[in-house]
């Protein structure tokens, strides 16, 4: 009796224990089974360089047809060739698929004359029914391109195919940002088998282009690998030859969040990472194994945009007042560092087409220039608060804007310095684009922070024509809008030069916006990596260029 | 159930300000802008696209992203897997740890203060805490384990020991308590008395013990789901948890909804685990 | 009273008087000031854009508590209202269904959608954690209200024909009081976790204001350079957080048994 009864309780004391173990085992096991069946890590079996790059944002899709991120273009930059190229130091356009073009006088007829020897990834011939279907495509409502489409212009009638390697578009009116577009990868030409094969969801997979680097595989989230093409030989001439240095496969890895970068890069998970912080850009400068590169990106820099349709920020002093009251510098020195990022002074940063040096003597940091401006416009402290109103109305400002980009950190210097000329300000922070896009179209807000890349400063009209779909000044001068639409008609490169010197001037003269910081992509990489050079647009790197030494 | 929760987050979501169509659609005109929702049925009445929604998902089909236009099923199945690995070497790590501290804080004496103070530590301080100090101890100083990524199991190790650690401590509390409950309970008493093996008494505590414990079980998977969000920007790890982050933020509804559904489901399965097992173990039920 | 429970409301008291303790306006950036190491002047140094630390981690202390305690007071006023529903009024099986349908629902993706669908701040972070919490609450207090109905004195009270109402309010609900006290603490630990990793996330609301999460968020960033910036609102947390386990612990013990029907 007494044995039985001990057995039977050994057992029940076993079974429990050897249970939960034996789930916690199983747990354990099935994890590491399942991702060893899912992955097969793609540094093996590789001869020659492998780098490993890091994304710095997760876009919703690498079809640079249909999606829009800058993000699609570090890989994608390489796989496809476009019509032409922007050179990386002049930025003036140089030949890709087009060996030549002519521009008709009246500025609404392309003719590309394209190179015959060059073929796709899977070895499609390329000419000009390639680019027809990728024209196509894009076209293609049901494409639903994000932007792509939009880089065509809204003149794009049309293309017509003279002969196998002559290819004409034609718009209904001129517009002379079209080749910028064209030089972008968003207008990348793709094989027409490899879309005939695939569908609009499953042609990102699975993409082929003639450029220097062929897609192997994307895992989403997790990897997206490219190998060189042994093939090319009809890249421009900034592309370097490759030698045994040249990295022969190039795996990119997904670094959203901003302090896992400078980790990733210390730990030895990825060798080039952009975005990076400026405090970690500062201590991988002090590691003799990294080196950090500041690539000035072209476009609109760091930005508050003035609601001129509220109150008080309806005063063209009240603007101006502001703009003298903050110390830009200061901001720029304490969040970015001044090492590694230029103040910014005007619409479009210094490394943008036209960008005219005038804006910097604008409105330079003058307090007491502040202090007169608001009393002569009448904002005094009349009930003593330490915070000006205006006939008894108290001023409150509301700023908008995301929590990334380390706005949260500049919004915080912004008040402080305000605060001490007597401005209250308080923030709403966006959860998201959409948010953001809701309150900008509402127009409950006073400052609102936003900016848009690009090298040809054309992007500007969508936020200052008065009929621009992103006018979140609310600002209306038909002045503006003349000069804003004839530097997109023109060709003259000197007309269109006076035209963006005019906008930028009046831009700043009605004080608009409030400019911060040039925006810099600080990109750091280990020291057995050389020859980091990006192209015109600033995010995309020349991968053909980059070596590996042991 | 999974009804109600579905319908809750359907009406939830487009309560949110905001369009997910104008996330991707930065720069189409207002009339491709108008198409692409006409096409993806945005503009019909909020009844209209429910009934439809109910009706798709009884047939099997979650939808299209509307930020990727993949099926959401798709956009899903390939972050599954390595969430699942988290979840689940979290949850076996969690549990085997759990026990392990349980058990020995129930002894007492030095080793038992041992425990109590690792089981303190596990629940009072936040796990992403410990997961920065352990990136930077193995990952940057001793370069032993990545700090990044999921494509091995390697990757694995920081966030699962991390994430698992912070979980043990609430099973190893329960377990805990119940042990030293149980001892004192008068049937132990009366066998501790009769002159029964510690063993044997062990083994009864330890089964009355465990009951309780199994539900807190339950609970904590349902904790790792939550905590996989922030396990996996933290460590660049592709996920559902963090598919969800970037999907509210983006009003990609259906994909949200889908995740809901997930979850709805992991958790109901948890609980029936948990039934099942305490049915097994408490001849009562 | 016990240890726990004096320390704790010592803590609170400290944070009521937190504006007193800053030596600094904890928003003001000081330029020039930048990562300063401990002085007289600043006594926990500053951080990146030249904020008192210490004036940041009172103040921010003052945050962080008042959303925990909203929130708790939120799950906990909610979760007592509909957990009593769901035992004793007439709704009882369409309130069960609805607990368990929120129970089943990802606490994280609940707060998410609350904070993006309000505008950030204390009320709709302590909001999105309530909710986060009260269907656990809820069905908390439905158990306990359960294992007190079924206790022997209260058969016995029943079978001696005492009023529903003196049942209830007599002998129920003290009955379930000490478990209902007991997980309110335990409430209160998870709320201060969830709402700092809400604003570790970056969703706490305006980022300028000091809160214990935010300063971990923001503090990651120079963990090397300054350390202190993390320890300091980390070891708080943490304290707090045990502190309100502690409680829970004085309140009951068998507590753990009974929310095991859970």
């Amino acid at each position: 009796m007494q044995t039985r009864r001990n057995r039977r309780s050994r057992w029940g004391l076993v079974l429990p224990i050897l249970g939960v173990f034996a789930c916690a085992a199983l747990a354990i096991g099935i994890a590491i089974i399942s991702t060893i069946l899912s992955e097969d890590d793609p540094d093996e079996n590789s001869n020659g360089n492998t780098l490993v790059y890091g994304l710095t944002l997760l876009p919703s899709g690498f079809d640079p047809h249909r999606n829009s991120s800058a993000e699609l273009g570090l890989p994608m930059y390489s796989v496809y060739d476009t019509l032409v190229y922007r050179h990386p130091q002049t930025k003036a356009f140089v030949a890709g698929l087009a060996e030549s073009w002519d521009i008709s006088s009246d500025g609404r007829i392309y003719t590309f004359h394209l190179r015959q020897d060059v073929k796709f990834h899977d070895d499609t011939p390329f000419n000009a029914d390639a680019v027809g279907v990728t024209i196509d495509r894009i076209l293609n409502p049901e494409t639903r391109s994000q932007k792509a489409i939009a880089l065509l212009g809204p003149y794009f009638l049309g293309y017509v195919i003279l002969d196998p390697y002559t290819i004409e578009f034609q718009l209904s009116q001129p517009f002379t940002p079209l080749l910028d577009g064209l030089s972008q990868p968003y207008l990348g030409i793709a094989s027409p088998t490899a879309l005939a094969n695939t569908n609009d969801n499953t042609y990102q997979f699975h993409q082929v282009g003639t450029g220097p680097y062929r897609m192997v595989e994307y895992v989403p989230e997790d990897r997206l690998v490219l190998e060189r093409n042994h093939d090319y030989a009809w890249g421009p001439p900034y592309y370097a030859q490759p030698t045994d240095q040249s990295i022969e496969r190039v795996i990119f890895r997904f670094y959203e969040s901003p302090p896992t970068r400078r980790i990733g890069l210390e730990a030895g998970d990825v060798d080039v990472v952009g975005e990076l912080p400026p405090t970690d850009a500062e201590l991988l400068l002090r590691n003799q194994d990294f080196r950090v590169q500041a690539q000035p990106i072209p476009g609109q820099p760091l930005q508050y945009y003035f609601n001129t349709q509220r109150f008080p920020t309806d005063d063209l002093r009240f603007r101006q007042a502001l703009l003298f009251a903050t110390n830009r510098e200061a901001i720029v020195g304490t969040v970015f560092f001044d090492q590694f990022s230029p103040t910014a002074y005007g619409p479009i940063s210094a490394s943008t087409l036209y960008y005219d040096p005038m804006v910097q003597d604008l409105y330079p940091y003058s307090a007491e220039r502040a202090r007169d401006l608001f009393e002569s416009a009448g904002y005094t402290d009349s009930d003593n608060d330490g915070f000006l109103d205006k006939g008894g109305i108290p001023i409150e400002l509301t700023i908008v804007s995301m929590d990334f980009g380390f706005l949260p950190e500049v919004n915080q210097l912004i008040q402080s310095q305000w605060a001490e000329i007597g401005i209250q300000v308080n923030f709403m922070s966006a959860a998201g684009f959409p948010d953001l896009i809701a309150i900008a179209q509402s127009g409950e807000f006073h400052l609102l922070a936003l900016n848009d890349f690009g090298v040809d400063p054309s992007f500007l009209n969508r936020y200052y024509l008065s009929s621009g779909d992103s006018n979140w000044s609310r600002y209306s001068d038909p002045e503006l809008d003349n000069w804003l639409i004839e530097a997109n008609q023109s060709t003259d490169n000197t007309t269109r030069q006076q035209l963006y010197a005019n906008v930028q001037k009046r831009i700043m003269d009605q004080a608009l916006i409030l400019p911060i910081r040039d925006y810099v992509n600080l990109v750091g990489y280990h020291t057995s990596v050389d020859g980091l050079i990006f192209a015109a647009q600033g995010w995309w790197p020349l991968l053909p260029n980059l070596v590996q030494r042991d | 159930m999974l009804w109600v929760a579905v319908t809750l987050v359907f009406f939830a979501l487009r309560v949110l300000p905001g369009d997910a169509v104008l996330t991707t659609h930065r720069n189409s005109s207002p009339q491709q802008l108008e198409t692409i929702r006409t096409e993806l049925g945005l503009t019909q009445p909020l009844s209209v696209q429910y009934g439809g929604y109910l009706l798709q998902l009884a047939q099997g089909d979650l939808g299209i992203s509307l930020t990727s236009y993949q099926p959401v099923t798709k956009v899903i199945a390939v972050r599954l897997v390595p969430t699942l690995a988290l979840g689940l070497s979290a949850f076996g790590v969690a549990t085997t740890l759990g026990m392990l501290l349980g058990v020995i804080s129930s002894l007492g004496g030095w080793l038992g203060r041992f425990a109590d103070m690792a089981i303190l530590f596990s629940q009072a301080v936040p796990f992403y805490i410990t997961a920065i100090v352990a990136v930077i101890i193995f990952s940057v100083e001793l370069q032993w384990l990545p700090a990044s990524g999921s494509s091995s199991p390697v990757h694995l190790i920081l966030p699962a020991a991390t994430l698992g650690f912070h979980t043990s401590g609430s099973i190893a509390r329960v377990l805990s308590a119940n042990l030293r409950e149980a001892y004192q309970q008068p049937y132990m008493l009366t066998a501790q008395a009769k002159g029964l093996p510690p063993i044997d008494l062990f083994d009864h505590a330890f089964r009355i013990a465990l009951l309780p414990t199994l539900s807190v079980l339950a609970l904590q998977a349902g904790f790792l789901l939550s905590s996989t969000v922030i396990v996996e920007v933290m460590f660049s790890r592709r996920g559902v948890g963090s598919l969800l982050y970037q999907s509210v933020l983006d009003r990609d509804y259906p994909v949200v909804q889908a995740l809901t559904l997930l979850g709805a489901s992991t958790y109901l399965a948890a609980n029936g685990v948990s039934q099942l097992a305490r049915r097994q173990l408490d001849p009562r039920l | 009273m016990k240890l726990p429970v004096i320390a704790l409301l010592c803590l609170l008291f400290m944070m009521v008087i937190a504006p007193y303790l800053a030596t600094h306006d904890p928003i003001h950036a000081e330029s020039g000031h930048e990562l300063e190491s401990y002085s007289h002047e600043h006594w926990f140094g500053t951080d990146r854009l030249g904020r008192d630390v210490w004036s940041r981690f009172v103040v921010g202390g003052q945050r962080t508590l008042s959303s925990a305690l909203l929130a708790t007071l939120i799950a906990t006023g909610g979760g007592l209202l509909l957990g009593s529903l769901g035992n004793f009024g007439p709704l009882q099986s369409i309130i069960r269904l609805l607990i368990d349908a929120l129970l089943a629902f990802p606490a994280i993706l609940l707060a998410l959608v609350i904070r993006t669908l309000l505008e950030g701040n204390l009320l709709t972070l302590a909001l999105a954690v309530g909710v986060a919490n009260l269907a656990t609450y809820s069905r908390v207090t439905m158990d306990a209200l359960q294992v007190a109905q079924h206790q022997p004195y209260i058969e016995g009270a029943r079978s001696i024909g005492a009023s529903q109402w003196r049942l209830v309010t007599r002998h129920i609900i003290p009955a379930a009081l000490p478990t209902l006290a007991s997980f309110g603490a335990v409430v209160f630990a998870w709320s201060l976790l969830y709402a700092s990793a809400l604003a570790f996330l970056g969703l706490g609301g305006d980022p300028t204001q000091p809160d214990w999460g935010i300063m971990l968020q923001q503090g990651q960033g120079t963990i090397v350079q300054a350390p202190r910036l993390v320890i300091l609102p980390a070891s708080a947390l943490a304290l707090s957080v045990w502190l309100a386990y502690a409680v829970a612990d004085t309140y009951s013990i068998s507590i753990r048994k009974r929310s095991s029907r859970l």
